[in-house]
Protein backbone atom coordinates (compact mmCIF):
# COMPACT_ATOMS: atom_id res chain seq x y z
CA UNK A 1 0.00 0.00 0.00
CA UNK A 2 2.74 2.44 1.04
CA UNK A 3 4.79 1.55 -2.01
CA UNK A 4 1.73 2.10 -4.20
CA UNK A 5 1.17 5.58 -2.77
CA UNK A 6 4.81 6.48 -3.19
CA UNK A 7 4.69 5.38 -6.81
CA UNK A 8 1.50 7.40 -7.36
CA UNK A 9 3.06 10.51 -5.83
CA UNK A 10 6.17 10.11 -7.99
CA UNK A 11 4.05 9.77 -11.12
CA UNK A 12 1.97 12.84 -10.31
CA UNK A 13 5.14 14.77 -9.41
CA UNK A 14 6.77 13.79 -12.68
CA UNK A 15 3.70 14.87 -14.61
CA UNK A 16 3.65 18.26 -12.86
CA UNK A 17 7.35 18.76 -13.71
CA UNK A 18 6.65 17.81 -17.29
CA UNK A 19 3.75 20.22 -17.65
CA UNK A 20 5.62 23.26 -16.32
CA UNK A 21 7.51 24.05 -19.51
CA UNK A 22 5.45 25.77 -22.21
CA UNK A 23 5.76 29.49 -21.65
CA UNK A 24 6.60 32.79 -23.34
CA UNK A 25 9.72 32.83 -25.50
CA UNK A 26 9.94 36.57 -26.11
CA UNK A 27 10.91 39.36 -23.68
CA UNK A 28 7.93 40.22 -21.50
CA UNK A 29 9.15 43.43 -19.87
CA UNK A 30 7.06 46.45 -20.86
CA UNK A 31 10.10 48.74 -20.97
CA UNK A 32 11.72 50.50 -23.94
CA UNK A 33 14.36 47.78 -24.16
CA UNK A 34 11.89 44.95 -23.54
CA UNK A 35 9.58 46.18 -26.29
CA UNK A 36 12.30 46.86 -28.84
CA UNK A 37 13.94 43.48 -28.15
CA UNK A 38 10.58 41.72 -28.42
CA UNK A 39 9.85 43.48 -31.72
CA UNK A 40 13.27 42.65 -33.12
CA UNK A 41 13.07 38.99 -32.03
CA UNK A 42 9.52 38.57 -33.27
CA UNK A 43 10.54 39.83 -36.69
CA UNK A 44 13.79 37.85 -36.60
CA UNK A 45 11.91 34.60 -36.05
CA UNK A 46 8.86 35.16 -38.22
CA UNK A 47 9.52 37.64 -41.04
CA UNK A 48 9.93 35.81 -44.35
CA UNK A 49 12.05 38.11 -46.56
CA UNK A 50 15.31 38.60 -44.63
CA UNK A 51 17.59 36.99 -47.21
CA UNK A 52 15.86 38.77 -50.08
CA UNK A 53 16.01 42.14 -48.28
CA UNK A 54 19.68 41.57 -47.48
CA UNK A 55 20.41 40.91 -51.14
CA UNK A 56 18.32 43.81 -52.46
CA UNK A 57 18.69 46.43 -49.74
CA UNK A 58 21.69 45.25 -47.72
CA UNK A 59 19.63 44.92 -44.55
CA UNK A 60 21.62 43.12 -41.83
CA UNK A 61 19.01 42.47 -39.15
CA UNK A 62 21.58 41.87 -36.39
CA UNK A 63 23.30 45.16 -37.18
CA UNK A 64 19.88 46.88 -37.19
CA UNK A 65 19.25 45.59 -33.67
CA UNK A 66 22.57 46.94 -32.36
CA UNK A 67 22.04 50.31 -34.06
CA UNK A 68 18.51 50.88 -32.78
CA UNK A 69 19.23 49.65 -29.27
CA UNK A 70 21.65 52.57 -28.95
CA UNK A 71 18.75 54.94 -29.55
CA UNK A 72 16.90 53.76 -26.43
CA UNK A 73 16.93 55.43 -23.08
CA UNK A 74 15.03 54.34 -19.97
CA UNK A 75 13.32 57.73 -19.68
CA UNK A 76 12.13 58.02 -23.26
CA UNK A 77 8.44 58.71 -23.85
CA UNK A 78 5.99 56.33 -25.49
CA UNK A 79 5.97 58.46 -28.63
CA UNK A 80 9.76 58.40 -28.80
CA UNK A 81 9.82 54.62 -28.37
CA UNK A 82 7.19 54.26 -31.09
CA UNK A 83 9.32 56.38 -33.40
CA UNK A 84 12.44 54.26 -32.78
CA UNK A 85 10.54 50.98 -33.23
CA UNK A 86 8.92 52.23 -36.46
CA UNK A 87 12.25 53.39 -37.84
CA UNK A 88 13.71 49.96 -37.09
CA UNK A 89 11.06 48.00 -38.99
CA UNK A 90 10.99 50.61 -41.78
CA UNK A 91 14.48 49.39 -42.70
CA UNK A 92 12.77 46.41 -44.33
CA UNK A 93 10.89 48.67 -46.80
CA UNK A 94 7.85 46.45 -46.69
CA UNK A 95 4.35 47.91 -46.87
CA UNK A 96 3.07 44.86 -45.00
CA UNK A 97 5.24 45.60 -41.98
CA UNK A 98 3.40 47.84 -39.54
CA UNK A 99 3.45 48.74 -35.91
CA UNK A 100 -0.03 49.56 -34.68
CA UNK A 101 -0.74 51.73 -31.65
CA UNK A 102 -3.95 53.47 -30.72
CA UNK A 103 -2.40 56.81 -31.68
CA UNK A 104 -0.53 55.94 -34.89
CA UNK A 105 0.28 53.32 -37.50
CA UNK A 106 3.98 52.77 -38.10
CA UNK A 107 4.64 52.11 -41.78
CA UNK A 108 6.94 52.47 -44.73
CA UNK A 109 4.89 53.40 -47.79
CA UNK A 110 7.83 54.82 -49.73
CA UNK A 111 7.10 52.28 -52.47
CA UNK A 112 4.34 54.59 -53.68
CA UNK A 113 4.73 57.82 -51.72
CA UNK A 114 8.07 58.55 -53.41
CA UNK A 115 6.80 57.61 -56.87
CA UNK A 116 4.50 59.31 -59.40
CA UNK A 117 0.89 58.44 -58.74
CA UNK A 118 -0.14 58.22 -62.40
CA UNK A 119 -3.75 58.54 -61.38
CA UNK A 120 -6.13 61.44 -60.97
CA UNK A 121 -9.39 60.36 -59.47
CA UNK A 122 -11.46 63.20 -60.93
CA UNK A 123 -10.15 62.47 -64.43
CA UNK A 124 -10.66 58.71 -64.16
CA UNK A 125 -14.18 59.31 -62.85
CA UNK A 126 -14.98 61.41 -65.92
CA UNK A 127 -14.53 58.26 -68.03
CA UNK A 128 -17.17 56.50 -65.93
CA UNK A 129 -19.60 59.39 -66.39
CA UNK A 130 -22.90 59.27 -64.50
CA UNK A 131 -24.53 56.17 -65.99
CA UNK A 132 -21.94 53.63 -64.96
CA UNK A 133 -22.87 50.33 -63.33
CA UNK A 134 -21.86 49.20 -59.86
CA UNK A 135 -21.48 45.52 -59.03
CA UNK A 136 -19.92 45.05 -55.60
CA UNK A 137 -16.45 46.60 -55.80
CA UNK A 138 -16.60 46.95 -59.59
CA UNK A 139 -17.67 50.11 -61.40
CA UNK A 140 -18.07 49.69 -65.14
CA UNK A 141 -19.12 51.39 -68.34
CA UNK A 142 -18.71 51.21 -72.11
CA UNK A 143 -16.42 53.88 -73.58
CA UNK A 144 -17.21 55.70 -76.86
CA UNK A 145 -15.04 53.39 -78.97
CA UNK A 146 -16.88 50.30 -77.68
CA UNK A 147 -14.18 49.40 -75.17
CA UNK A 148 -15.40 48.12 -71.81
CA UNK A 149 -13.99 49.85 -68.76
CA UNK A 150 -13.97 48.30 -65.27
CA UNK A 151 -12.68 50.19 -62.28
CA UNK A 152 -11.67 47.96 -59.35
CA UNK A 153 -10.31 50.09 -56.52
CA UNK A 154 -10.15 47.39 -53.86
CA UNK A 155 -10.30 43.65 -53.21
CA UNK A 156 -11.50 44.16 -49.63
CA UNK A 157 -15.16 43.35 -50.28
CA UNK A 158 -15.77 41.41 -53.45
CA UNK A 159 -16.25 41.13 -56.29
CA UNK A 160 -17.92 37.74 -56.15
CA UNK A 161 -18.29 35.33 -59.05
CA UNK A 162 -21.88 36.44 -59.72
CA UNK A 163 -20.90 40.10 -59.90
CA UNK A 164 -18.06 39.42 -62.32
CA UNK A 165 -20.11 37.11 -64.56
CA UNK A 166 -22.91 39.67 -64.84
CA UNK A 167 -20.56 42.55 -65.59
CA UNK A 168 -18.68 40.58 -68.24
CA UNK A 169 -21.96 39.48 -69.83
CA UNK A 170 -23.09 43.10 -70.04
CA UNK A 171 -19.74 44.16 -71.54
CA UNK A 172 -19.59 41.14 -73.88
CA UNK A 173 -20.35 43.16 -77.08
CA UNK A 174 -17.29 45.37 -76.43
CA UNK A 175 -14.18 44.94 -78.58
CA UNK A 176 -11.81 44.91 -75.63
CA UNK A 177 -11.70 45.47 -71.92
CA UNK A 178 -9.76 47.78 -69.62
CA UNK A 179 -9.42 46.76 -65.98
CA UNK A 180 -8.19 49.78 -64.06
CA UNK A 181 -6.78 48.76 -60.67
CA UNK A 182 -4.74 51.89 -59.96
CA UNK A 183 -4.79 52.71 -56.26
CA UNK A 184 -5.97 49.19 -55.37
CA UNK A 185 -4.15 48.52 -52.09
CA UNK A 186 -5.29 44.89 -51.89
CA UNK A 187 -7.73 42.97 -49.72
CA UNK A 188 -8.68 39.35 -50.04
CA UNK A 189 -6.63 37.03 -52.23
CA UNK A 190 -9.82 35.04 -52.84
CA UNK A 191 -11.46 38.09 -54.44
CA UNK A 192 -8.40 38.76 -56.60
CA UNK A 193 -8.37 35.11 -57.66
CA UNK A 194 -12.12 35.25 -58.41
CA UNK A 195 -11.67 38.16 -60.79
CA UNK A 196 -8.64 36.69 -62.58
CA UNK A 197 -10.36 33.31 -63.01
CA UNK A 198 -12.83 34.87 -65.48
CA UNK A 199 -10.05 35.54 -67.99
CA UNK A 200 -8.76 32.03 -68.60
CA UNK A 201 -10.28 28.95 -70.23
CA UNK A 202 -7.75 26.56 -68.80
CA UNK A 203 -5.89 25.85 -65.60
CA UNK A 204 -2.74 28.01 -65.64
CA UNK A 205 0.35 27.96 -63.43
CA UNK A 206 0.56 31.46 -62.00
CA UNK A 207 3.16 31.16 -59.23
CA UNK A 208 4.34 29.40 -56.14
CA UNK A 209 3.64 29.89 -52.45
CA UNK A 210 5.50 28.82 -49.33
CA UNK A 211 5.67 29.63 -45.64
CA UNK A 212 8.04 29.64 -42.71
CA UNK A 213 8.41 26.37 -40.83
CA UNK A 214 10.67 27.58 -38.05
CA UNK A 215 12.55 30.48 -36.52
CA UNK A 216 15.59 30.42 -38.81
CA UNK A 217 15.71 32.95 -41.66
CA UNK A 218 15.79 30.06 -44.14
CA UNK A 219 13.30 27.71 -42.50
CA UNK A 220 10.78 27.41 -45.32
CA UNK A 221 8.36 24.80 -46.53
CA UNK A 222 8.70 23.50 -50.07
CA UNK A 223 7.29 25.75 -52.80
CA UNK A 224 3.79 24.69 -53.76
CA UNK A 225 2.52 25.53 -57.24
CA UNK A 226 -0.39 27.95 -57.42
CA UNK A 227 -2.83 27.49 -60.29
CA UNK A 228 -5.53 29.75 -61.66
CA UNK A 229 -8.62 27.69 -62.44
CA UNK A 230 -11.15 28.91 -65.02
CA UNK A 231 -14.32 30.36 -63.48
CA UNK A 232 -17.61 28.52 -63.90
CA UNK A 233 -19.43 31.70 -64.91
CA UNK A 234 -18.87 34.05 -67.86
CA UNK A 235 -15.31 34.01 -69.17
CA UNK A 236 -13.89 36.91 -71.18
CA UNK A 237 -12.32 35.90 -74.53
CA UNK A 238 -11.21 39.21 -76.00
CA UNK A 239 -8.11 41.34 -75.35
CA UNK A 240 -7.69 42.87 -71.92
CA UNK A 241 -5.49 45.69 -70.67
CA UNK A 242 -4.83 45.91 -66.93
CA UNK A 243 -3.82 49.43 -65.87
CA UNK A 244 -1.48 49.55 -62.87
CA UNK A 245 0.41 52.07 -60.79
CA UNK A 246 2.68 51.99 -57.75
CA UNK A 247 -0.28 51.84 -55.40
CA UNK A 248 -1.28 48.36 -56.61
CA UNK A 249 -0.25 46.39 -53.59
CA UNK A 250 -0.72 43.01 -51.88
CA UNK A 251 -3.80 41.22 -53.33
CA UNK A 252 -3.78 43.66 -56.27
CA UNK A 253 -0.13 42.72 -56.89
CA UNK A 254 -1.21 39.08 -56.79
CA UNK A 255 -4.01 39.80 -59.27
CA UNK A 256 -1.45 41.34 -61.63
CA UNK A 257 0.81 38.30 -61.10
CA UNK A 258 -2.02 36.03 -62.24
CA UNK A 259 -3.17 38.20 -65.15
CA UNK A 260 0.43 38.44 -66.37
CA UNK A 261 0.33 34.70 -67.08
CA UNK A 262 -2.64 34.97 -69.45
CA UNK A 263 -2.14 35.32 -73.24
CA UNK A 264 -4.83 37.95 -73.96
CA UNK A 265 -3.72 40.29 -71.20
CA UNK A 266 -1.41 43.30 -71.44
CA UNK A 267 -0.18 45.16 -68.37
CA UNK A 268 0.00 48.89 -68.92
CA UNK A 269 1.06 51.80 -66.72
CA UNK A 270 3.63 51.79 -63.94
CA UNK A 271 5.27 49.01 -61.95
CA UNK A 272 3.05 47.67 -59.17
CA UNK A 273 3.83 48.41 -55.54
CA UNK A 274 4.56 44.78 -54.64
CA UNK A 275 3.76 43.30 -51.24
CA UNK A 276 3.96 39.61 -52.01
CA UNK A 277 4.16 38.44 -48.39
CA UNK A 278 0.88 37.55 -46.75
CA UNK A 279 0.85 39.45 -43.46
CA UNK A 280 0.28 37.93 -40.03
CA UNK A 281 -0.28 39.89 -36.83
CA UNK A 282 1.37 39.47 -33.45
CA UNK A 283 2.18 41.87 -30.60
CA UNK A 284 4.81 43.18 -28.21
CA UNK A 285 4.52 43.62 -24.42
CA UNK A 286 3.08 47.16 -24.50
CA UNK A 287 0.16 45.89 -26.61
CA UNK A 288 1.17 47.42 -29.95
CA UNK A 289 0.29 45.15 -32.84
CA UNK A 290 3.04 43.99 -35.16
CA UNK A 291 2.15 43.10 -38.74
CA UNK A 292 4.74 41.31 -40.82
CA UNK A 293 5.03 39.29 -44.03
CA UNK A 294 4.80 35.60 -43.16
CA UNK A 295 3.92 33.69 -46.34
CA UNK A 296 5.89 34.17 -49.56
CA UNK A 297 4.29 34.30 -52.97
CA UNK A 298 6.53 34.28 -56.06
CA UNK A 299 5.76 34.35 -59.76
CA UNK A 300 5.61 31.39 -62.16
CA UNK A 301 9.38 31.65 -62.72
CA UNK A 302 9.92 31.52 -58.93
CA UNK A 303 11.07 35.15 -58.91
CA UNK A 304 10.19 37.50 -56.07
CA UNK A 305 7.50 40.10 -56.74
CA UNK A 306 7.86 41.73 -53.32
CA UNK A 307 9.01 44.97 -54.94
CA UNK A 308 6.44 44.90 -57.74
CA UNK A 309 5.74 43.68 -61.26
CA UNK A 310 6.90 45.63 -64.31
CA UNK A 311 4.19 46.41 -66.90
CA UNK A 312 4.39 45.18 -70.50
CA UNK A 313 3.83 48.75 -71.71
CA UNK A 314 5.27 51.47 -69.51
CA UNK A 315 3.09 54.59 -69.63
CA UNK A 316 3.15 57.61 -67.33
CA UNK A 317 0.60 60.36 -66.97
CA UNK A 318 1.30 63.21 -69.39
CA UNK A 319 0.78 66.61 -67.77
CA UNK A 320 -0.56 68.03 -71.05
CA UNK A 321 -3.24 65.34 -70.94
CA UNK A 322 -3.99 66.18 -67.33
CA UNK A 323 -4.61 69.81 -68.32
CA UNK A 324 -7.05 68.58 -70.95
CA UNK A 325 -8.73 66.24 -68.41
CA UNK A 326 -7.49 63.19 -70.29
CA UNK A 327 -6.11 60.10 -68.61
CA UNK A 328 -2.98 59.16 -70.57
CA UNK A 329 -3.04 55.56 -69.35
CA UNK A 330 -6.68 54.94 -70.26
CA UNK A 331 -6.14 56.58 -73.66
CA UNK A 332 -3.09 54.41 -74.33
CA UNK A 333 -5.03 51.32 -73.28
CA UNK A 334 -7.86 52.24 -75.67
CA UNK A 335 -5.39 52.77 -78.49
CA UNK A 336 -3.76 49.42 -77.78
CA UNK A 337 -7.09 47.57 -77.74
CA UNK A 338 -8.31 49.29 -80.92
CA UNK A 339 -5.03 48.42 -82.66
CA UNK A 340 -5.40 44.80 -81.54
CA UNK A 341 -8.97 44.77 -82.90
CA UNK A 342 -7.84 46.13 -86.28
CA UNK A 343 -4.98 43.62 -86.30
CA UNK A 344 -2.12 46.16 -86.17
CA UNK B 1 -1.61 5.41 -43.36
CA UNK B 2 -1.53 2.02 -41.65
CA UNK B 3 -0.31 3.60 -38.44
CA UNK B 4 -3.17 6.13 -38.57
CA UNK B 5 -5.71 3.34 -39.10
CA UNK B 6 -4.37 1.44 -36.11
CA UNK B 7 -4.51 4.63 -34.04
CA UNK B 8 -8.12 5.26 -35.05
CA UNK B 9 -9.04 1.71 -34.06
CA UNK B 10 -7.31 2.07 -30.73
CA UNK B 11 -8.80 5.47 -30.04
CA UNK B 12 -12.32 4.95 -31.31
CA UNK B 13 -13.40 1.40 -31.45
CA UNK B 14 -11.68 -0.23 -28.53
CA UNK B 15 -13.17 2.13 -25.93
CA UNK B 16 -16.56 1.98 -27.65
CA UNK B 17 -16.54 -1.81 -27.46
CA UNK B 18 -15.68 -1.63 -23.80
CA UNK B 19 -18.53 0.84 -23.25
CA UNK B 20 -20.99 -1.45 -24.93
CA UNK B 21 -20.21 -4.16 -22.38
CA UNK B 22 -20.97 -1.85 -19.45
CA UNK B 23 -24.72 -2.10 -18.98
CA UNK B 24 -24.78 -1.20 -15.31
CA UNK B 25 -26.97 1.44 -13.74
CA UNK B 26 -25.67 4.93 -14.18
CA UNK B 27 -25.34 8.13 -12.18
CA UNK B 28 -25.54 11.44 -14.00
CA UNK B 29 -24.04 14.63 -12.66
CA UNK B 30 -24.12 18.21 -13.83
CA UNK B 31 -21.45 20.71 -12.84
CA UNK B 32 -21.10 24.40 -13.48
CA UNK B 33 -17.86 26.17 -12.77
CA UNK B 34 -16.01 29.40 -13.00
CA UNK B 35 -12.46 30.41 -12.47
CA UNK B 36 -9.22 31.72 -13.86
CA UNK B 37 -7.77 30.95 -17.29
CA UNK B 38 -4.35 31.64 -18.78
CA UNK B 39 -4.07 30.86 -22.48
CA UNK B 40 -1.15 31.27 -24.85
CA UNK B 41 -1.00 30.26 -28.48
CA UNK B 42 2.00 31.47 -30.42
CA UNK B 43 0.14 31.25 -33.74
CA UNK B 44 -1.88 34.22 -32.46
CA UNK B 45 0.42 35.97 -30.02
CA UNK B 46 3.72 35.27 -28.28
CA UNK B 47 2.16 36.23 -24.95
CA UNK B 48 -0.35 34.78 -22.53
CA UNK B 49 -3.88 36.09 -22.36
CA UNK B 50 -5.64 35.91 -19.02
CA UNK B 51 -9.24 36.01 -18.00
CA UNK B 52 -12.32 34.22 -16.74
CA UNK B 53 -13.32 30.69 -17.58
CA UNK B 54 -16.90 29.44 -17.41
CA UNK B 55 -17.57 25.76 -17.87
CA UNK B 56 -20.31 23.21 -17.88
CA UNK B 57 -19.63 19.54 -17.25
CA UNK B 58 -22.11 16.73 -17.81
CA UNK B 59 -21.02 13.36 -16.59
CA UNK B 60 -22.57 9.93 -16.60
CA UNK B 61 -20.92 7.30 -14.45
CA UNK B 62 -21.48 3.58 -14.98
CA UNK B 63 -19.81 0.92 -12.92
CA UNK B 64 -16.69 0.80 -15.07
CA UNK B 65 -17.27 3.57 -17.56
CA UNK B 66 -17.57 7.30 -17.32
CA UNK B 67 -18.78 9.65 -20.09
CA UNK B 68 -17.88 13.27 -19.67
CA UNK B 69 -18.78 16.27 -21.83
CA UNK B 70 -17.17 19.60 -20.99
CA UNK B 71 -18.02 22.92 -22.59
CA UNK B 72 -15.99 25.99 -21.75
CA UNK B 73 -15.85 29.65 -22.75
CA UNK B 74 -13.10 32.08 -21.79
CA UNK B 75 -12.96 35.78 -22.61
CA UNK B 76 -9.29 36.69 -22.25
CA UNK B 77 -7.25 39.86 -22.28
CA UNK B 78 -3.61 40.51 -23.20
CA UNK B 79 -1.22 41.89 -20.62
CA UNK B 80 -1.55 45.43 -21.96
CA UNK B 81 -5.34 45.15 -21.63
CA UNK B 82 -6.07 46.39 -25.15
CA UNK B 83 -6.98 43.20 -27.05
CA UNK B 84 -9.40 40.37 -26.36
CA UNK B 85 -9.13 36.74 -27.24
CA UNK B 86 -11.93 34.22 -26.91
CA UNK B 87 -11.26 30.57 -26.16
CA UNK B 88 -14.11 28.11 -26.48
CA UNK B 89 -14.24 24.38 -26.82
CA UNK B 90 -16.13 21.15 -26.36
CA UNK B 91 -14.50 18.02 -25.01
CA UNK B 92 -15.99 14.58 -24.88
CA UNK B 93 -14.34 11.72 -23.09
CA UNK B 94 -15.12 8.11 -22.35
CA UNK B 95 -13.07 6.60 -19.54
CA UNK B 96 -12.85 2.93 -18.62
CA UNK B 97 -12.00 2.57 -14.98
CA UNK B 98 -10.90 -0.81 -13.68
CA UNK B 99 -10.52 -1.47 -9.95
CA UNK B 100 -6.90 -1.07 -8.91
CA UNK B 101 -7.14 -0.90 -5.16
CA UNK B 102 -9.92 -1.16 -2.60
CA UNK B 103 -9.23 -0.90 1.11
CA UNK B 104 -12.30 -0.13 3.18
CA UNK B 105 -13.46 3.35 2.35
CA UNK B 106 -10.65 3.98 -0.07
CA UNK B 107 -11.07 3.02 -3.71
CA UNK B 108 -8.83 3.57 -6.74
CA UNK B 109 -9.81 2.86 -10.31
CA UNK B 110 -7.76 3.49 -13.42
CA UNK B 111 -7.81 2.86 -17.12
CA UNK B 112 -7.75 4.36 -20.58
CA UNK B 113 -9.83 7.33 -21.64
CA UNK B 114 -10.79 8.22 -25.17
CA UNK B 115 -10.85 11.97 -25.41
CA UNK B 116 -12.00 14.19 -28.26
CA UNK B 117 -11.67 17.95 -28.32
CA UNK B 118 -12.98 20.56 -30.71
CA UNK B 119 -12.35 24.21 -30.05
CA UNK B 120 -11.12 27.55 -31.23
CA UNK B 121 -9.19 30.53 -29.95
CA UNK B 122 -10.15 33.76 -31.68
CA UNK B 123 -8.08 36.93 -31.49
CA UNK B 124 -10.14 39.99 -32.32
CA UNK B 125 -7.21 42.00 -33.74
CA UNK B 126 -5.30 39.60 -35.97
CA UNK B 127 -5.79 39.72 -39.74
CA UNK B 128 -4.70 36.62 -41.65
CA UNK B 129 -4.12 34.62 -38.46
CA UNK B 130 -7.29 35.52 -36.55
CA UNK B 131 -7.97 32.16 -34.96
CA UNK B 132 -6.44 28.89 -34.02
CA UNK B 133 -8.60 25.82 -34.53
CA UNK B 134 -8.16 23.05 -32.01
CA UNK B 135 -9.00 19.49 -32.89
CA UNK B 136 -7.60 16.42 -31.21
CA UNK B 137 -8.33 12.79 -30.61
CA UNK B 138 -6.37 11.41 -27.70
CA UNK B 139 -6.02 8.31 -25.63
CA UNK B 140 -5.50 9.41 -22.04
CA UNK B 141 -4.42 7.61 -18.92
CA UNK B 142 -7.24 8.16 -16.42
CA UNK B 143 -7.51 7.49 -12.70
CA UNK B 144 -10.29 7.98 -10.17
CA UNK B 145 -9.80 7.77 -6.41
CA UNK B 146 -12.64 7.98 -3.89
CA UNK B 147 -12.68 8.07 -0.12
CA UNK B 148 -15.90 7.67 1.88
CA UNK B 149 -16.03 9.18 5.32
CA UNK B 150 -18.45 10.36 7.96
CA UNK B 151 -18.41 13.72 9.72
CA UNK B 152 -20.90 13.92 12.54
CA UNK B 153 -24.03 12.32 11.23
CA UNK B 154 -23.32 13.19 7.62
CA UNK B 155 -21.86 10.92 4.92
CA UNK B 156 -19.33 12.41 2.56
CA UNK B 157 -17.24 11.23 -0.32
CA UNK B 158 -14.02 12.79 -1.51
CA UNK B 159 -13.25 12.15 -5.16
CA UNK B 160 -10.07 12.89 -7.07
CA UNK B 161 -9.70 12.27 -10.77
CA UNK B 162 -6.64 12.68 -12.96
CA UNK B 163 -6.43 12.39 -16.76
CA UNK B 164 -3.11 12.54 -18.56
CA UNK B 165 -3.12 12.71 -22.38
CA UNK B 166 -0.97 9.88 -23.66
CA UNK B 167 -1.08 9.42 -27.41
CA UNK B 168 -3.28 10.62 -30.22
CA UNK B 169 -3.73 12.83 -33.23
CA UNK B 170 -4.07 16.58 -33.25
CA UNK B 171 -4.53 19.30 -35.82
CA UNK B 172 -2.08 22.17 -36.01
CA UNK B 173 -1.10 24.64 -38.71
CA UNK B 174 2.60 24.84 -39.53
CA UNK B 175 4.72 27.58 -37.84
CA UNK B 176 4.00 30.31 -40.41
CA UNK B 177 1.31 28.62 -42.49
CA UNK B 178 -1.81 30.54 -43.41
CA UNK B 179 -5.33 29.15 -43.46
CA UNK B 180 -5.51 30.44 -47.04
CA UNK B 181 -2.82 27.94 -48.04
CA UNK B 182 -4.50 25.11 -46.16
CA UNK B 183 -8.16 25.57 -46.90
CA UNK B 184 -8.25 27.56 -50.17
CA UNK B 185 -5.23 26.14 -51.97
CA UNK B 186 -5.24 22.76 -50.18
CA UNK B 187 -1.52 22.95 -49.35
CA UNK B 188 -1.21 20.82 -46.23
CA UNK B 189 2.04 20.65 -44.32
CA UNK B 190 2.18 18.13 -41.47
CA UNK B 191 -1.11 19.46 -40.15
CA UNK B 192 -2.06 16.14 -38.59
CA UNK B 193 0.36 15.75 -35.71
CA UNK B 194 1.13 12.64 -33.70
CA UNK B 195 0.66 13.71 -30.09
CA UNK B 196 2.58 12.12 -27.23
CA UNK B 197 3.61 13.11 -23.68
CA UNK B 198 6.71 14.98 -24.90
CA UNK B 199 4.82 17.35 -27.22
CA UNK B 200 1.56 17.31 -25.22
CA UNK B 201 2.67 17.42 -21.56
CA UNK B 202 -0.72 17.97 -19.98
CA UNK B 203 -3.10 16.91 -17.27
CA UNK B 204 -6.61 17.51 -16.07
CA UNK B 205 -7.49 16.97 -12.45
CA UNK B 206 -10.47 17.40 -10.25
CA UNK B 207 -11.14 17.21 -6.53
CA UNK B 208 -14.78 17.02 -5.50
CA UNK B 209 -16.47 16.60 -2.18
CA UNK B 210 -19.84 14.95 -2.31
CA UNK B 211 -22.49 16.03 0.22
CA UNK B 212 -25.10 13.34 0.41
CA UNK B 213 -28.60 14.67 0.99
CA UNK B 214 -31.44 12.94 2.80
CA UNK B 215 -33.62 12.53 -0.29
CA UNK B 216 -31.03 10.40 -2.19
CA UNK B 217 -29.74 13.55 -3.81
CA UNK B 218 -26.19 14.85 -3.80
CA UNK B 219 -24.48 18.19 -3.94
CA UNK B 220 -20.93 18.49 -5.20
CA UNK B 221 -18.37 21.16 -4.57
CA UNK B 222 -14.84 21.08 -5.82
CA UNK B 223 -11.88 22.21 -7.85
CA UNK B 224 -11.26 21.55 -11.53
CA UNK B 225 -7.86 22.24 -13.00
CA UNK B 226 -6.47 21.89 -16.46
CA UNK B 227 -2.85 22.23 -17.46
CA UNK B 228 -2.92 21.65 -21.17
CA UNK B 229 0.17 22.26 -23.27
CA UNK B 230 1.30 21.46 -26.78
CA UNK B 231 4.35 22.03 -28.92
CA UNK B 232 3.36 21.19 -32.49
CA UNK B 233 5.07 22.37 -35.69
CA UNK B 234 7.12 24.97 -33.81
CA UNK B 235 3.98 26.52 -32.31
CA UNK B 236 3.51 26.55 -28.58
CA UNK B 237 0.19 26.50 -26.81
CA UNK B 238 -0.86 26.39 -23.21
CA UNK B 239 -4.21 26.59 -21.52
CA UNK B 240 -4.08 26.68 -17.74
CA UNK B 241 -7.32 26.93 -15.84
CA UNK B 242 -8.33 26.68 -12.22
CA UNK B 243 -12.04 26.62 -11.51
CA UNK B 244 -14.38 26.16 -8.61
CA UNK B 245 -17.14 23.79 -9.62
CA UNK B 246 -20.53 23.04 -8.12
CA UNK B 247 -22.77 20.21 -9.16
CA UNK B 248 -25.91 18.23 -8.60
CA UNK B 249 -26.96 14.69 -9.17
CA UNK B 250 -29.43 14.44 -12.02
Amino acid sequence: MKKFFHTLIYIIGAVFMLVACVDEELPTADTPQGNLDALWQLMDERYCFFDYKKAELGVDWNEVHVRYRKKLSPKMTTLQLFEVCCAMIAELKDGHVNLGASFNLGRNWSYWEDEPENYYDSIARSYLGHEYGIASSLKYTVLDDNIGYIRCASFENGPGDGNISNVLSILAPCNGLIIDIRGNGGGSLINADNLASHFTNEKVLVGYIYHKTGKGHNDFSEMKAEYLEPAKGTRWQKPVVVITNRQCFSAANDFVKMMHCLPNVTLLGDKTGGGSGMPFTQEIPCGWSVRYSAVVSVDKDKQHIEFGIEPDVKVSMDMNDVKRKRDTLIEEARTLLNQTKSGK
Amino acid sequence: MKVRCILYILLFWLPMCLTAQDKQESTARLFVGGGFANVMDTYLSPYSYKGFRAQLIIERQYEHTMHRTTIHVSPLENMAGNVYEYDFGVAYGVAHHFPMLKTGAFNIKAGPMEHMYLGCIYNERNGNNPAQAKLSLMLDASALATYDFRLGRKDFQLEYSLDIPFIGLAYSPQFGQSYYEEFVLGNYDHNCVFAHPFNTPSLRQRLVIDFKLKNQGCLYLGYDGELFQTKYNGLRHHSYSHSIIMGIKL
